[in-house]
């Protein structure tokens, strides 16, 4: 598997011929996870196989302002992206183009779209399936639709729980007696950084009614932490982003042997002041772990009966929140405390970030050709 | 099929004029209306079911040759699929703009606010039907998007009765 390592700078705009036929060699198939945070993309040659791009990119958009200085940033780029633009934040105007798992910043999103376009190479037809959250609505679907027009040529959107369940399953295990489907019954949470979702997959793609949603998902827990350490330390000059960064090297639930004491280090009037955010980090933590309880709780109860047992063995927990320290445990703690028979909560670390992107690569691979939904340019 | 030798060379017009021929354009818009939604099963019964039937019946009552009948079809097969192409790709822009002038959710009247719901999937799809659920969710994005003209309607109609 081919990984690609362009310099991640501003890519210009692809021009789009919708009269080329599609041809194994002329048309790559995507899968993208268009993440708040972090996106992943994953592209193989329609009618191939085999994955020659695995990406994953932060979803941030760098703007360089009018006042730096020639040479500050490489090529004195007007633009960076992901990695580089992070590296480069401190002379950037810092843009994420996503809020809640859904286009928040249209032009943002526009640029970084075809950063990813750039990243795929050479210019030819591209189709991609791009997940979007489970509780997106017609208007967050028509701007992403926007800002992928004329950087991919046609698109399909289906819900990320879909392609979650979708990625993990693996076909060539099937006729392993001792593969566990995970489609067959299970629960999967998804906690992302704008919402979290909760579904039952028991055969069939979830419906309406097998699936909850709430906007309490990484972006809340990074207000919680914030609130919290703002009312301890007035001053402290915390950010969102530091937030961020700091949640996702102490963040626990629960069980304070998970935890380790989280220490910050924030500059106060120029001078380094170490502060104490653990308190703030549990509180916003278990705010989600509630949330996500109450969910899971209600979804058991509208399992057929008959189902619970097995299904209550195959709880998932994907998404940046599954990576909270003891998250599992405390989920699996609380609904065995409710009085539900022996659940077993599994988690599925640092690959979740690929899953949502290497479902949708399957769904563009079983794409009928009417299906594609063509983007004008 | 295959044309009498004394069958009299029609135009394309005549083969083309009378009802039988509208009954069959009829159902080609609609087929294919039906599957640019995503509602493949209803598309596939008319294509199966239906249309050969009015086919048969138009070619024996026009007396046009085979090769006149084939070539009149598949040009008006072509025509109505670049149509509803068209149409549909309008039919998107037109609600973008009528969502981009409806007002903020916030400011909308209480019975409107389900136009927001998610696009969700109303019926059980077997997850290894992964073009099923493709168009199940064309289905449920068409479906949502049929309510969105008559929420802008609807909201200018309220906004000009206060």
């Amino acid at each position: 598997m081919k990984t690609a390592s362009l310099p991640e700078i501003s890519a210009p705009a692809q021009v789009i011929n919708a009269d080329a036929p599609a041809t194994a060699k002329n048309t790559l198939l995507v899968g993208l996870d268009w993440g708040t945070n972090t996106s992943s993309l994953m592209a193989c040659p329609l009618g191939s196989s085999e994955t020659t791009i695995t990406e994953q990119i932060p979803t941030v958009v760098g703007y360089t302002p009018d006042n730096v200085l020639d040479g500050v940033i490489p090529g004195d780029a007007k633009r960076l992206f992901g990695r580089m633009a992070l590296k480069y934040k401190a002379h950037l105007d810092i843009i994420r183009p996503l809020k809640g798992g859904v286009i928040a910043d249209l032009e943002a999103a526009r640029l970084f779209a075809q950063h990813l376009r750039g990243i795929l190479g050479e210019p030819r037809e591209v189709r991609a399936v791009i997940g979007m959250p489970a509780s997106s609505d017609l208007a967050a679907r028509e701007n992403a639709r926007n800002a992928v027009a004329g950087v991919f040529h046609k698109v399909l959107f289906v819900p990320e729980p879909f392609l979650a369940a979708l990625g993990f399953r693996d076909e060539s295990k099937l006729n392993d007696p001792k593969y566990n489907d995970p489609v067959l019954n299970s629960l999967y949470i998804d906690i992302g950084a704008g919402s979290s979702d909760v579904c039952l997959v028991q055969g069939h793609y979830p419906t309406i009614e097998d699936q909850l949603s709430a906007p309490f998902a990484g972006d809340a827990v990074d207000q919680v932490i914030l609130d919290s350490a703002l009312a301890s330390y007035p001053d402290c000059g915390l950010t969102l982003a530091r937030i961020r960064e700091i949640k996702e090297q102490f963040s626990f639930v629960h069980t304070t042997e998970t935890a380790k004491p989280a220490i910050a280090t924030v500059m106060v009037g120029g001078k380094a002041m170490k502060i104490d955010l653990t308190r703030a980090i549990q509180a916003g933590c278990e705010a989600l772990l509630e949330r996500v309880y109450e969910m899971t709780r209600n979804l058991i109860a509208r399992a057929n009966p008959d189902t619970v047992a097995e299904l209550l063995q195959n709880i998932i927990v994907t998404g940046g929140g599954s990576l909270i320290k003891g998250f599992g445990a405390a989920l699996q703690a609380k609904l065995a405390a409710e009085g539900f028979a022996g659940p077993k909560v599994t988690i599925l670390g640092e690959n979740y970030k690929v899953y949502v992107a290497k479902g949708a690569l399957k769904a563009a691979r079983h794409a009928k050709e009417r299906q594609w939904q063509t983007l004008l340019s | 099929m295959s044309a009498h030798p004394n069958t009299p060379t029609l135009s394309r017009y005549d083969v083309e004029a009378g009802s039988g021929w509208d009954h069959i354009v009829s159902l080609t818009v609609e087929a294919c209306l039906h599957r640019s939604e995503g509602r493949e099963r209803i598309a596939a019964k008319i294509v199966q079911e239906r249309l050969p039937a009015a086919i048969r019946a138009w070619s024996l009552a026009c007396g046009a040759s085979a090769a006149s009948c084939k070539e009149s079809l598949k040009a008006m097969f072509s025509r109505v699929r670049e149509q509803v192409a068209i149409a549909s790709v309008q039919r998107r822009l037109i609600l973008a703009e009528l969502t981009a002038r409806a007002p903020a959710p916030a400011e909308r009247a209480a019975p409107l606010r389900s136009a927001a719901a998610p696009v969700c999937l109303r019926e059980r799809i077997r997850f290894d039907d992964v073009s099923g659920m493709l168009d199940a969710l064309a289905g449920a994005e068409a479906d949502c998007a049929s309510s969105r003209p008559a929420e802008a309607f609807e909201t200018t109609r309220l906004a000009l009765s206060v």
